[in-house]
């Protein structure tokens, strides 16, 4: 009998409703939320690529962030960018943001950061950074990349705001890629199919490029990492961390990253549960099944 | 011809447009020296009088020119045509080229020092030599400084213990000494001196700081004038010569007569200085040419004049013409591109037309989807105008008396807003329209119009201030002044669907899988064989380690068995075992791109054309 007890419980275990499993992580993320336990935040060595590489960065040369910002990727990308934006506001160095008219929340996201941003460190619009126009990219996106890179003010044209490159002061003597110092992209993937820099603008060029992407996609980059043509990765939340550690300025990425250690534990938490469940299910029905 | 046919050969002849522009230069032939010359320097060496310059083919190829004065008439010639000295395809100091030259002739040995752009484009100073008058050189590689006596050059710091990076520099040998003034970025001008130029030794301290040097440096040099640094500044269009140990000027500042120096050595002889000078090209350059002209001149010292032209940019090439059209090649690619989001778009107004049309179950979504269309259009149409951000005031009917006193009204108002603590309260638009007789100010009248919420108590706070800055800087009495305050619909219809709909369902949509990916965890993860361990210990160590959680539960682990601390442990298994595999698949995934995309390209594959006739 006590073993037909067991096993139902150990059934009622493994075959839980998953609401409950959903509730027990909306309460441990809502508890984490108020808590905000402090640890130390490691820092990748792509990450500190991408620092020391900002670090070196000539003053005379154009950063381009091209900016793919969406509300779902807010929570780990947005304290990238953000990162990113008061590391170069820091060092002076002058920038473009680069958007797509396919991406409209990016268009919004990385206007309105780079404004406040802007705001916050005394920089000014069009002297220290400029947004660019956004701009539909083609399916053959190498096509036009490889246009862009022979002639940066003929593709874009105007800024966000409508006034021609050619009156902004940080854009002056801008013309081909060669006037660009560093290529920085923030968006779901650490590389579109339909905007490939590095195939288009790194491998010719060689100018450099840096990706801030979703955790799960980094993977992937990895291969480029070490062959160096992807100069600096900076993966989810954890990474957006790390460069606020290197800036030694805490952010949306440390405050979401401590919420985040506890949440992947809960996963793994969750996968040992069901596999004890599984064992001790196997472990109760094979008596009786003796039996 | 049929319309498959024709599309093919559309396509084909588009397609070879782009390869032929990426495989093909700009232009054919030509002087190595036809799109820029730069970075001169000069010497005497016996009887020739020598100059070196830096020879543009294209912005980043570029090789070192010779040229000779002619000791009868005077004039400079490029002997030999072919560049001297040029990067070389394992040089790493000097792949993306070099600039800044200075020369320097001991006895029958000439040294020539430079500026290298390595492959991160980073500045590295090296030098060589030649025995031959400067027809043919020896690299040395990069000058290497020390502060300790300990001199060491890596791939990571070429130049040794260098402050920073280099960005401009002199350089002179003078008695038996190598002898350097370099000015490097953040720290200053430092000074170094050695035996040789891989033993120069750095000064400690810094002579003078980024703050005290002239600002906007375009062109530096240096000598040595009764063993004390003289140096020449070409700085916001003047030549300003100064003690570099006092940083006091020597004379008075000379403007320029031509404002776009951007290059300045002195020498080949004494009271002589060789410039690159700038201008704008009086008609439209190609693609192939460089956005400005550029000059080599011998002037005099002091700038007091632009002096001898001794060399222009070399014969160009001919064009291949496929660069001119890259622009427009490039917009008709983002034309069609914008035609498929468009045909996207009217696809799915077909698409729920029908399913209204059709009555279909589920039809309550396709008419919230026509609703938030027409609503987001409107709003975005009427009420998104990226230019407007933060607080703003703008003055109407730009008569002489608005234009008098905007600036001092605009920063008076402005002052008005900076009480407000919540930056979304400073979202106003204040249009100023002033009332005049002749050329007197009346009254005037203010449209405040605001986005989202103007709490009633700041409103109360703000409106009377507003009010009274106007009135004072306008002259008026203060109930002269109207205030109109209301919230501008467009804008804030745009900015509620934004925030209250489209960030939350994005967000709430990706959040969700989340929950969907722990239930998946509990239930389907199971663990039955050896690689299902792997597999788990492996997501374990790449998840943990990552976070904040993996280094913290490792922390206290000894340095001696740093390669059981989680982050150390993710970081191997990321770079080292998922990068190898995934190598493998990206080389299969290319080469499959590659083999479908000449099939596209060739017209081979008909399943793109399906649907069209034959």
């Amino acid at each position: 009998m006590s073993a037909t007890r067991a096993n139902m419980f150990w059934q009622r275990v493994l075959y839980c409703d998953p609401r409950i499993l959903y509730a027990l992580f909306a309460c441990l993320v809502v508890l984490c939320e108020f808590w905000r336990p402090r640890m130390p935040v490691p820092i990748p060595p792509a990450a500190r690529k991408l620092y020391d590489l900002v670090e070196r960065l000539p003053q005379d040369k154009l950063v381009i962030i091209d900016c793919e910002l969406a509300a779902s990727i807010r929570a780990e990308c947005e304290g990238q960018f953000v990162a990113v934006v008061r590391h170069l506001f820091r060092r002076n160095l002058p920038f473009a943001i680069m958007m797509w008219t396919t991406q409209p929340e990016g268009i919004k996201f990385g206007t309105d950061i780079a404004m406040k941003l802007a705001q916050e460190n005394g920089k000014e619009y069009g002297r220290d950074f400029v947004i660019w126009n956004a701009i539909t990219p083609p399916p053959a996106g190498g096509a036009m990349l490889q246009a862009f890179s022979k002639d940066i003010p003929g593709m874009i044209q105007n800024d966000i705001f409508g006034t021609p490159l050619a009156k902004i002061g940080c854009m002056r003597g801008v013309q081909d890629i060669s006037d660009i110092s560093l290529i920085f992209k923030v968006s779901y993937v650490w590389n579109r199919a339909e905007v490939p820099w590095i195939g288009f603008v790194q491998s010719v060029y060689g100018t450099p490029y840096a990706a801030g992407c979703v955790a799960i996609q980094s993977s992937d980059a990895y291969p480029y990492v070490d062959a160096g043509q992807i100069s600096g990765l900076l993966a989810g939340a954890a990474g957006a961390a790390a460069y606020e550690r290197l800036l030694n300025a805490p952010g949306i990425g440390t405050a979401t990253v401590s919420v985040q250690s506890f949440a992947a534990l809960f996963v793994f938490v969750a996968i040992v549960c069901g596999n004890i469940a599984m064992l001790m299910l196997r472990a109760t029905s094979e008596p009786e099944a003796a039996a | 011809m049929s319309k498959r046919g024709a599309l093919k050969l559309l396509a084909f002849l588009v397609g070879l447009y782009f390869v032929l522009e990426y495989v093909l230069p700009e232009k054919l032939g030509g002087d190595f020296d036809s799109y820029e010359v730069r970075a001169p320097a000069g010497c005497v060496l016996g009887t020739n009088t020598l100059a070196f310059y830096v020879g543009h083919y294209r912005a980043e190829q570029c090789g070192i020119g010779r040229l000779v004065q002619s000791g009868a008439s005077g004039t400079w010639t490029r002997t030999p045509n072919q560049p001297v000295l040029q990067p070389a395809l394992f040089q790493a100091h000097e792949r993306y080229g070099m600039s800044q030259l200075a020369v320097q002739a001991n006895g029958s040995e000439l040294t020539m020092v430079y500026l290298g752009k390595n492959m991160q484009r980073e500045p590295v100073l090296c030098y060589a030599t030649s025995g031959d008058t400067g027809l043919t050189w020896r690299r040395h590689g990069p000058v290497v400084f020390s502060t300790n006596g300990h001199y060491w050059s890596s791939h990571e710091y070429p130049n040794g213990d260098v402050p920073g990076a280099i960005q401009w520099y002199a350089a002179q040998y003078h008695e038996g000494l190598w002898r350097m003034a370099l000015i490097c970025a953040t720290k200053g001008l430092v000074l170094a001196q050695g035996p040789t130029l891989t033993n120069m030794t750095l000064q400690p301290t810094v002579l003078q700081s980024i703050a005290q040097l002239p600002l906007g440096i375009t062109a530096f040099d240096a000598r040595l004038v009764s063993n004390q640094w003289r140096g020449y500044f070409v700085a916001e269009g003047r030549l300003r010569v100064q003690d570099l140990a006092d940083g006091v000027d020597q004379m008075d500042t000379v403007d320029l007569v031509d404002k776009d120096i951007c290059a300045y050595r002195l020498g080949p002889r004494a009271d002589e200085a060789l410039i690159c000078v700038e201008r704008a090209s009086a008609t439209a350059r190609a693609p192939e040419q460089a956005p400005v002209l550029t000059e080599l001149y011998c002037a005099p010292a002091r700038l007091t004049s632009t002096g001898t032209l001794i060399k222009s940019v070399g014969a160009q090439g001919r064009p291949t013409y496929l660069t001119r059209g890259i622009k427009w090649a490039g917009d008709f690619t983002m034309i069609v591109g914008g035609f498929a989001v468009f045909m996207a778009v009217i696809n799915l107004f077909l698409y729920h037309s029908k399913r209204i049309a059709q009555r279909q179950p589920g039809l309550h979504n396709s008419v919230l989807f026509f609703v938030f269309a027409v609503v987001m259009g409107v709003f975005t149409f009427f009420g998104n105008k990226p230019g407007e951000y933060g607080t703003q005031i703008i003055m109407r009917a730009p008569t002489p008396a608005a234009v008098a006193l905007e600036a001092a009204l605009k920063k008076s108002m402005l002052q008005a807003f900076t009480t407000l603590t919540n930056i979304n309260d400073k979202r106003v638009t204040v249009e100023v329209c002033l009332q005049q007789q002749e050329t007197t100010v009346t009254g005037a009248l203010l449209h405040v119009r605001y986005i989202g919420i103007f709490p009633a108590a700041q409103r109360a706070q703000v409106l009377p201030q507003l009010r009274a800055a106007v009135a004072s800087q306008a002259r008026i009495d203060a109930r002269a002044v109207q205030v109109d305050c209301a919230p501008d619909v467009m804008k804030t219809g745009f900015d509620f669907v934004f925030k209250a709909f489209l960030v939350p369902l994005g967000i709430a949509t990706f959040s969700t899988i989340t929950f969907y990916m722990i239930s998946a965890a509990y239930r389907a993860f199971k663990i039955r064989s050896a690689e299902a361990v792997l597999l788990m210990v492996a997501a374990f160590i790449v998840m943990i380690g990552q976070l904040p959680l993996g280094a913290w539960l490792t922390h206290g682990l000894p340095d001696n068995v740093f390669f059981l601390q989680l982050p150390w442990l993710a970081q191997k298994l990321l770079m080292v075992a998922n990068s190898s595999a995934f190598r493998g698949v990206l080389i299969g995934i290319m080469i499959g791109g590659l083999a479908a995309g000449l099939r596209i390209w060739l017209g081979m594959d008909e399943s793109v054309y399906a649907g069209l006739d034959k």
